[in-house]
């Protein structure tokens, strides 16, 4: 099973946020990282694209892209910055020194769809984009988006599947899952679940989902934090409250 | 490596060749995307730079034959258009493109993204 993942690396929340909202509705496996040399985490038979923000809380340097990218022949690196931020000379050094592409941060979103499809068609041909698996930082959760299964424990060691969640439920958890450390606002969760704008769906009925899927997680169901006033967030393991 | 270029506009089309030419790269240019087709079918590429506003067949068109033929399919090609809005870099993209630049460009970024190109080829 092919493991693909698109991951965000910026400090910027409403980019963030937005490419997060653009990406999961398309149903990709998306996932934040703190910073580039995070990248160097990834595992070896983990493909995906990056796309990471120039400068402090993304990528600082054009050799840091040739060092943490060095070997990586699975990973395509995408590269952006503000508009205001950006130079024809910044551009240049960074394609020349391993990025696949450099952007700018308010693209418009159909054409970095499309971009971002171009990057996939080359770096994996043969990907079904439907057959993403997205899995918790620390293994302990594993959905599978195509046969709509949920493993929970280790791959491993002991683990089970769980059964009976309800189509919203199963939508819920893997785009948490997707977002792990990432906020995912109940507008988000309107939007992209239930397809609709803020309003037409009762806030209640987010909660009331949210509360049967984490009765249903059993044990694993802690790791979904309320975010009181703005959403939820998954997170694998335990924190200071938010 | 050898470069195929299409542009039916002379500065462009000369300023492409020359900054490729410059950086050591084989230019076959044209002034159509008919006559890049055929010289493409005869000679052959390693990469294409396409504009889309060409007489007799524009660089979509072009683009899709290149996609549809075993010989090319797999070919990088940067469309590089004077057309910016974002419908016409979606149908860039969706027909095949691999990078989509807009005219006017800075000689520097346009060899840049040729070069990623490059290393794409270079690496399968």
């Amino acid at each position: 099973m092919i493991k693909f993942a698109l991951w965000l690396i910026t400090p910027d929340r409403e980019i963030a946020d937005k490419w997060f909202r653009l990406f999961s509705r398309e149903r990709f496996n998306v996932k934040p990282l703190p910073d580039f040399s995070a990248v160097s985490r990834i595992p070896q038979d983990t493909w995906g694209l990056v796309f990471v923000n120039i400068g402090k809380g993304g990528i600082t340097s054009p050799q840091e892209l040739r060092t943490v990218l060095s070997g990586r022949k699975n990973i395509s690196t995408i590269v952006f910055s503000r508009p205001d931020e950006t130079s024809n000379s910044d551009i240049s050094a960074y394609l020349e020194s391993g990025a696949d592409d450099f952007i700018l941060s308010n693209l418009d979103e159909r054409v970095l769809l499309s971009k971002t499809k171009a990057h996939i068609r080359r770096l994996l041909p043969s990907l079904n984009l439907a057959k993403t698996v997205v899995e918790s930082s620390d293994g302990e959760i594993e959905i599978e988006k195509v046969k709509r299964s949920v493993r929970l424990g280790p791959a491993s060691g002991k683990n089970k599947n769980l059964d009976g969640l309800t189509p919203k439920e199963f939508e819920i958890l893997f785009m948490l899952v997707s977002g792990e450390d990432h906020v995912v606002s109940r507008k988000a969760l309107m939007e992209e679940i239930w397809r609709e704008k803020s309003g037409h769906v009762n806030v209640e009925t987010i909660d009331k989902h949210v509360e049967t899927l984490r009765r249903k997680l059993g044990s694993y169901g802690k790791k979904i934090k309320t975010v009181y006033g703005t959403g939820y967030i998954y997170k694998s393991r335990p924190e200071e409250s938010l | 490596m050898k470069v195929l270029v299409a542009d039916d506009d002379d500065n462009f089309r000369s300023l492409v060749i020359e900054v490729l030419t410059a950086a050591g790269y084989e230019v076959a240019a044209e002034i159509n995307g008919r006559l890049a087709w055929e010289r493409l079918q005869a000679e052959g590429a390693d990469m294409a730079v396409l504009d889309v506003n060409m007489p007799e067949m524009d660089g979509f068109q072009l683009l899709r034959n290149i996609r549809t033929d075993d010989r090319f399919k797999t070919m990088p090609v940067l469309m590089l258009t004077i057309r910016a809005f974002a419908d016409d870099q979606v149908e860039g993209y969706d027909t095949g493109a691999d990078d989509y630049l807009t005219k006017p460009f800075h000689n520097a970024v346009l060899l840049s993204r040729v070069k990623v190109l490059e290393r794409r080829i270079l690496k399968k």
